[in-house]
C-alpha cells in the first residue's frame, strides 16, 4: 500500500508531462491563419488603388496576447469576412530588424500587439493596444469606415476653407486614437452634428501624435489644452475661446449640444460687447 | 482497505459540513443572485452560460475553495487528527487523496447549489427578455469551473502542508496579487524583453481561467488553455503529494 500510495505523486508528475507537452505543442503550433496578410509598403500601394484603410497588426513571434488574438479572434469566420471585405491588411513584425524597427518607431508602438487603422492615404486614423474580446473587436474595426469624425478635413485644410468661408474652426484634440470611438459617439448626435456642420469647420487632433503635435504648437494648444476640451479659432488663427465637454458613458450628444449653444451665445454676447453693441 | 476509505470519506464530509456551514451555499447565492440581475444593463436576451462565466470566475470558485480549503491538512494536524488516522492503516497519500475528494465534492455541490439558488428567481422572476439556455455550453462551463476549483484547493492543500491555518489562503492571494502586480510591471516596463515577456505567462496558472475567456468569446474549443489547466493542476497536486509525505506530524506544522 506504501508503494501505490507513493506512486500518486509520480502519477501526478507524468499526467503534468503528458499535459505540458501538449499545451506547449498546441500553444506554438504554427496556425493556419490564411487572412490576406501583406507587407506595410504593399499594403500602402493595395490601399491607394483600392480607396481602402488599412489594417496594421504590430506583433511579436514570442508575444502571448499576439497568439490568443489569432486563436480567438482572426479564427473566427466573421471577422476574416469583415477584414478581408473592408481592409487592406498588414502585419509588421517588430522585431524585424530591416523593416519592423522603422515603422515601430514611425508609428510610435510600445505595446504588442498593437493594431493600427491607416486611411488609404496611409495617416493613422485609430490604433488599439493589447489582446481582447471577438466582440469588441468587431466593433473597433467596423466603425472605422464611415465614422462621421474620421470625415472631418485636417487642420491644414480647414484654415484654408475656413478664410474662404469666413467660418470659425472648431478643433477637437484627443488625448490618443483609442478616444475615437467615445468622441464619435458624442458628435454623431443629430443636433450637435447639425451645429457642428453648419457653423464650423471641425478638424481633429491627436495629443499623442507626434506627426500633429506641431500642429497644436502652432495654434498655441500643445501645452495647455486639457483633454476633452475643444478650441475654436477664427479664419485669421486667432483663438475665440475654448470649451469643455465630458465623454464619461453618461455624458450625451443632448449636453454637448446644450454646451455648443451656450459657448455660442456667451461669444456671440462678447463679440456685441467688444462692439458697443447691447442685445 | 476501500471500507475503510470510504468510512474515512463519509468522515471528511461530516467534518466539513456542520448546521453552521449550511449558511454558505445560501450566502454565496444572495451574492451571485447579485451579479445575475442585469442591473442598469439592458440586454436583448438574457445568455445562462455568459452569466454563470461571471459568477464562477469571479465569485463562487475562488470563494467556495477558499472555505473549505482554510487549513486543510495543518488544522488535522494541530488537532491530532492526522496523527489518530495514521495510527490506522492508512497512508499519508491516501489521506490526502480522500481528504481532497471530500473537498472536491462539497465544493462541488455548493457551486451547483449556489448558482441554482442564484438563478431561479433571476429566471422566473425578473427577466422579461428572452432565456438563452444551451445546456451544452451551460455544461462546459460548470466542468471549467470545478476545474478551476480544483486548482485552487490543490494550491491550498500544497501550502497546507507547510504553513499552519489560514496562512495558506493568505499565501494564494500574495502570489495572485504578487503576480497580477509584476505581470503589470513587466508588461509596462520590459515589453520589448521577449524572456522577460514569456516568463508572463508562468508566473500565475491561469488555464482554466482563460478558458472561461475562450467560452465568453464562444470562437472556439478551448483545448490549449484547459491543457495548460490540467498542467497546472497536476503540478499543484504532485506537489501537495510529495509535501504530505515530507511534513513532520509529531511537530505539527505549526
Amino acid at each position: 500500500m506504501h508503494q501505490r500510495s507513493q506512486s500518486f505523486a509520480k502519477r501526478a508528475v507524468i499526467m503534468f508531462s503528458i499535459c505540458l507537452a501538449a499545451a506547449l505543442m498546441l500553444e506554438y503550433w504554427p496556425s493556419s491563419n490564411t487572412l490576406p496578410w501583406v507587407t506595410y509598403e504593399a499594403a500602402l500601394k493595395e490601399a491607394a488603388a483600392q480607396g481602402k484603410p488599412i489594417l496594421i497588426d504590430v506583433y511579436a513571434e514570442w508575444c502571448g496576447p499576439c497568439k490568443v488574438m489569432e486563436r480567438t479572434v482572426f479564427s473566427d469566420d466573421s471577422v476574416r469576412w469583415l477584414l478581408t471585405k473592408r481592409y487592406v491588411l498588414a502585419k509588421v513584425d517588430g522585431d524585424e530588424p530591416a523593416i519592423g524597427d522603422s515603422l515601430m518607431k514611425r508609428f510610435h508602438v510600445n505595446a504588442y500587439p498593437t493594431y493600427i487603422v491607416l486611411d488609404p492615404a496611409g495617416k493613422e486614423r485609430k490604433r488599439k493596444i493589447g489582446s481582447m474580446e471577438k466582440d469588441t473587436f468587431v466593433r473597433w474595426i467596423s466603425d472605422s469606415a464611415g465614422v462621421y469624425i474620421l470625415q472631418w478635413v485636417s487642420l491644414e485644410e480647414a484654415r484654408q476653407k475656413a478664410r474662404q468661408l469666413q467660418r470659425n474652426i472648431l478643433v477637437v484634440v484627443l488625448q490618443s486614437t483609442e478616444d475615437i470611438e467615445r468622441y464619435n459617439a458624442v458628435f454623431s448626435y443629430d443636433e450637435v452634428r447639425s451645429i457642428v456642420d453648419a457653423r464650423y469647420l471641425p478638424t481633429l487632433l491627436v495629443k499623442s501624435s507626434p506627426a500633429e503635435q506641431d500642429a497644436l504648437k502652432e495654434i498655441g494648444a500643445s501645452m495647455n489644452i486639457s483633454i476633452n476640451e475643444a478650441l475654436v479659432i477664427s479664419p485669421e488663427g486667432r483663438e475665440l475661446g475654448r470649451f469643455q465637454f465630458g465623454l464619461s458613458e453618461l455624458y450625451s450628444g443632448e449636453q454637448l449640444a446644450k454646451k455648443l449653444k451656450q459657448f455660442e451665445a456667451e461669444h456671440d454676447a462678447g463679440t456685441a460687447n467688444t462692439l458697443g453693441i447691447t442685445k | 482497505m476501500n471500507q475503510g476509505l470510504t468510512t474515512l470519506f463519509v468522515t471528511e464530509l461530516r467534518r466539513q459540513w456542520t448546521w453552521i456551514s449550511l449558511i454558505i451555499p445560501v450566502a454565496f447565492a444572495a451574492l451571485a443572485f447579485l451579479l445575475l440581475m442585469p442591473f442598469g444593463r439592458p440586454v436583448k436576451v438574457y445568455n445562462v452560460a455568459d452569466h454563470l462565466i461571471t459568477i464562477y470566475s469571479t465569485l463562487l470558485v475562488p470563494l467556495t475553495a477558499v472555505v473549505f480549503s482554510v487549513g486543510l491538512v495543518s488544522n488535522d494536524v494541530k488537532d491530532g487528527w492526522l496523527r489518530t488516522l495514521l495510527v490506522r492503516p492508512i497512508s499519508r497519500q491516501h489521506y490526502l487523496l480522500i481528504k481532497l475528494a471530500a473537498v472536491f465534492c462539497s465544493t462541488i455541490c455548493v457551486l451547483i447549489g449556489s448558482s441554482a439558488i442564484a438563478l431561479a428567481p433571476v429566471l422566473i422572476k425578473y427577466i422579461t427578455v428572452p432565456i438563452e439556455f444551451d445546456l451544452l455550453r451551460v455544461l462546459a462551463v460548470l466542468g471549467v469551473a470545478v476545474c478551476q476549483s480544483m486548482l485552487l484547493i490543490s494550491i491550498l492543500a500544497f501550502f497546507s502542508c507547510w504553513l499552519p491555518s489560514l496562512l495558506n489562503v493568505v499565501a494564494l492571494m500574495t502570489w495572485a496579487i504578487a503576480s497580477a502586480t509584476i505581470d503589470a510591471y513587466l508588461r509596462f516596463q520590459y515589453w520589448k524583453v521577449k524572456w522577460l515577456q514569456l516568463l508572463r505567462e508562468y508566473l500565475f496558472p491561469g488555464g482554466f481561467n482563460d478558458a472561461f475567456g475562450v467560452l465568453a468569446s464562444r470562437t472556439h474549443v478551448p483545448y490549449t488553455e484547459l491543457l495548460w489547466g490540467f498542467a497546472a493542476l497536476c503540478a499543484m497536486l504532485a506537489l501537495a503529494f510529495w509535501s504530505i509525505t515530507k511534513i513532520e506530524i509529531d511537530k505539527g506544522s505549526e
